[in-house]
């Protein structure tokens, strides 16, 4: 299965090059019809050729960007709605670069110009607007290149690296998406599910939300990309908190992103599971405290583990050039680590954005194009363990000098940077999860261990939200509270991730930009888990007003 | 504080004044106390404060102008503040009168302010007591009957007791300006009504502005929609 899944990307990065690259059409071709792609053109062909300033260059490069984001929020809490917001807009960014592809402008204020378009069609007030945007820019630019160069002045640039990587222009104009749905029972879902707050009078908060939002991206820039791009995101959550009796505060939360409303759960299934948070919420409440310290095996659920890759894996390969001055190859804790060994020689890492689902989940990461006008390609990052590359945008880093399409831009105004897509952690010699489990009890058994950890999910900063005390004389599990990892960081991942299940979990995320991490679940040989030092607050005074 | 022919007022009370709408009409304040007319300024002389239930020297109550926007504590707030005046001529009389005024003092010209954007005054104890108005249309007023011509970039500038004492008369008719206020309370919707005044002097500044260039390239509505032909450079 596995070959077939990378014959079949192999045709599809062969079929996207030929639509993309086949010919540089005609440009009123390419995007006749459509306003925005109009005006930037016109505007970008004057500026082309006549904007330029006395005793300043004139620029090499220039980028428009428009985001036109139509989205709908909503939010309840114990049963109401407490705000629900249809907005629209569309965020025009300008670049303009002086130099050249060795050194230019791309630098604090040089890193381009914001407006804000009219959400009309009209040609003349769009290039009105592009016009003193891109104005702004170039001055800008021009005194962010002399800024740039005093600066350099102080230090020495030992291996100097590009500011801006040559790229081909692609050429795809793709369908205008819209946000069509009714509200009405999406609100009633998010009212009915908060309402649940009655079941249980111990809770404090509970809220629930949804975001619906469709993105339609233009872009065009003087090397002769245009493109246009629609992608739609679903998004709904559930947060509930309470406080055991010796004043801990519990959290649970959870939630479903899909890219389109047909995939999402039905308004009952998210109420179910809404309902499941409140009783796991009860659970966690009435479960003792973890043991003071521990050290032995710990046995991550697949969740658990794209929440590991997330924070260890997944923040570590993005190729962030360091500051002006700074020699390192990535600002990250990976800038040396290139064909380094940093996981276990059986795990993989690749970064792909070119495929839409993974053994039918969908994956939010997929383009064709990123936001800098590169096709989206699939990274082999790290090699039977060995880091072999980063995530790329058009900023080189050292012994990197292309980008590999993964420039993109956090909705909707910052410059892109290198940003994963679908982040997929694969083991070579997976085994079953019965097979997993024996496993980890195996290695509890033989340590003379009466119990060993299982973490079942995070919350924020890999504290685990459900660990287990899993008993090794009869495998039974106990839920605990109150616990942190103690050593669980890139050299653990490296020397005690013993084991990978042939599971699948994928968690989908539209923090910065839309992606997805997809991982197995895994098995640490050894770490630590500890009692947490947390504040204990008093519980309230008295009761909640709703008495049963 | 002001020549003995002005007094001035806050009333929330009034909804309207020469049928014009007052914004800063309210039947509670925000610590649900009745809204009151306060003479805060009797012919002249200093008399009251605008009060929340924070009392102050010798104010002990309020009088009910503690407001606030949603989410801010009240404080003491303007509602709708009336100036009115014992000393006045017909508006139209005002004119003679500023050109009446240059001529005494031996000046071309006299100016007129038509509108303003806005101003602020210092009030804190540890900076000097000034305030400054940023006006929008301002006119000169020529002595030797030349027509008005319109200036720019001056902003007024002064001591609010210095210039105050120097209002000389005032028009007959009140006009009415609905606003919103901020201050540490929030913004707050509030009326200020007042006469066209006559100052016999006033002190005026040069207003800083930037050099900035303007735009480059010509605007893209004077050059027909046309991308200009034989493009180079890039």
């Amino acid at each position: 299965m596995k070959a077939a899944i990378r014959t079949s990307l192999m045709v599809c990065i062969a079929l996207m090059s030929v639509r993309i690259f086949a010919q540089q059409k005609d440009w009123q071709s390419v995007a006749a019809g459509d306003p925005i792609l109009q005006a930037m053109h016109a505007e970008l062909e004057r500026s082309k050729s006549q904007l330029k300033l006395d005793q300043v260059a004139a620029p090499y490069y220039i980028e428009y960007r428009v985001f036109d984001i139509d989205e709908y929020s909503a939010e309840a809490e114990y049963g109401a709605l407490r705000s629900s917001v249809r907005s629209r807009g569309r965020i025009l960014r300008v670049v303009v670069r002086i130099g050249d592809y060795k050194q230019d402008s791309y630098f604090g204020q040089g890193e381009g110009a914001l407006s804000v378009l009219g959400l009309d069609n009209d040609i003349p007030a769009f290039r009105h607007e592009l016009w003193l945007a891109t104005d702004r820019a170039y001055k800008a630019a021009a005194e962010a290149l002399a800024e740039k160069q005093a600066q350099l002045k102080q230090f020495t640039v030992d291996e100097p690296t590009d500011d801006f990587s040559r790229a081909d222009a692609a050429q795809s104009v793709g369908p205008v998406v819209k946000l069509e749905f009714d509200p009405a029972p999406w609100n009633r879902m998010l009212e009915e599910a908060t309402g649940l707050y009655k079941n249980d009078s111990q809770i404090e908060t509970f809220g629930s939300t949804l975001r619906f939002q469709a993105t339609n991206r233009y872009y065009v820039n003087s090397e002769g990309a245009v493109v246009r791009s629609g992608q739609t995101s679903y998004e709904m959550s559930i947060s509930c908190s309470t406080q055991a009796t010796d004043g801990m505060h519990l959290h649970r939360n959870n939630g479903f992103v899909e890219t389109s409303l047909a995939k999402m759960p039905t308004p009952q299934a998210f109420i179910t599971r809404a309902s499941e948070l409140v009783q796991s919420l009860r659970a966690l409440r009435e479960a003792p405290i973890a043991e003071e310290e521990y050290r032995g095996p710990v046995l991550f659920s697949a969740d658990a583990a794209c929440s590991i890759f997330a924070d260890l894996v997944g923040e570590n390969v993005l190729g962030h050039k360091p500051p002006l001055g700074k020699s390192g190859r990535t600002t990250t804790a990976f800038a040396t680590s290139y064909k380094s060994r940093v996981l276990p020689d059986f795990i993989s890492v690749v970064d792909d954005p070119t495929i839409s689902s993974y053994v039918g989940h969908t994956l939010m990461g997929n383009y064709d194009l990123d936001d800098e006008g590169v096709p989206g390609r699939r990274v082999s990052l790290i090699d039977n363990g060995v880091l072999m590359n980063f995530v790329l945008g058009r900023k080189p880093v050292r012994d990197f000098p292309s980008s590999n399409g993964h420039g993109r831009a956090r909705i909707p105004s910052n410059s892109p940077g290198p940003s994963l897509s679908n982040l997929i952690v694969r083991s070579s010699q997976a085994v079953s999860v019965e097979e997993l489990k024996k496993k980890f009890l195996d290695i509890c058994r033989q340590r003379d261990l009466p119990y060993c950890y299982r973490v079942e999910t995070f919350g924020p900063k890999l504290v685990p939200r459900l660990l287990y005390k899993v008993w090794s004389k009869d495998g039974h599990e106990e839920l605990v509270r109150g616990a942190v990892l103690g050593d669980l960081d890139l050299r653990s991942l490296r020397s005690d991730l013993v084991a990978a299940g042939d599971d699948v979990y994928v968690d989908n995320m539209l923090l910065n930009v839309p992606h997805s991490i997809v991982a197995p679940s895994v098995l640490f040989d050894e770490l630590e888990v500890k009692r947490a030092s947390l504040n204990k607050e008093k519980l309230l005074e008295y009761p909640p007003p709703l008495v049963h | 504080m002001l020549p003995e022919f002005l007094s001035v007022s806050d009333d929330p009370t009034q909804r309207t004044l020469n049928g014009a709408d007052l914004g800063g009409w309210y039947e509670y304040d925000e610590e649900g106390m009745p809204a009151q007319r306060v003479d805060l300024i009797k012919d002249g002389i200093l008399k009251s404060f605008l009060m929340s239930r924070m009392p102050i020297k010798n104010f002990a109550t309020s009088n009910g102008h503690g407001r606030a926007e949603a989410g801010h504590l009240p404080t003491g707030r303007q509602g709708n503040l009336i100036v009115s005046s014992s000393r006045t001529v017909k508006d139209s009389g005002l004119r003679q009168k500023l050109i009446g005024e240059v001529k005494k003092q031996g000046k071309p010209f006299g100016l007129y302010f038509e509108d303003i954007q806005g101003g602020f005054t210092m009030t804190q104890r540890m900076m000097p007591q000034a305030f400054q108005v940023l006006p929008v249309l301002v006119w000169r007023v020529y002595a030797d009957g030349r027509p008005d011509e319109l200036v720019r970039g001056v902003d007024i500038v002064g001591t609010p007791l210095a210039a105050l004492s120097r209002i000389v008369l005032t028009g007959d008719k009140l006009d009415v300006f609905n606003g919103i206020c901020g201050a540490e309370s929030g913004s707050v919707p509030v009326a200020a009504a007042a006469p066209a005044m006559l100052f016999s002097e006033i002190e005026v500044q040069k207003r800083s502005h930037s050099l900035n260039r303007p735009p480059i390239l010509p605007p893209p509505s004077e050059v027909d929609g046309q991308s200009p032909k034989g493009a180079s450079g890039l």
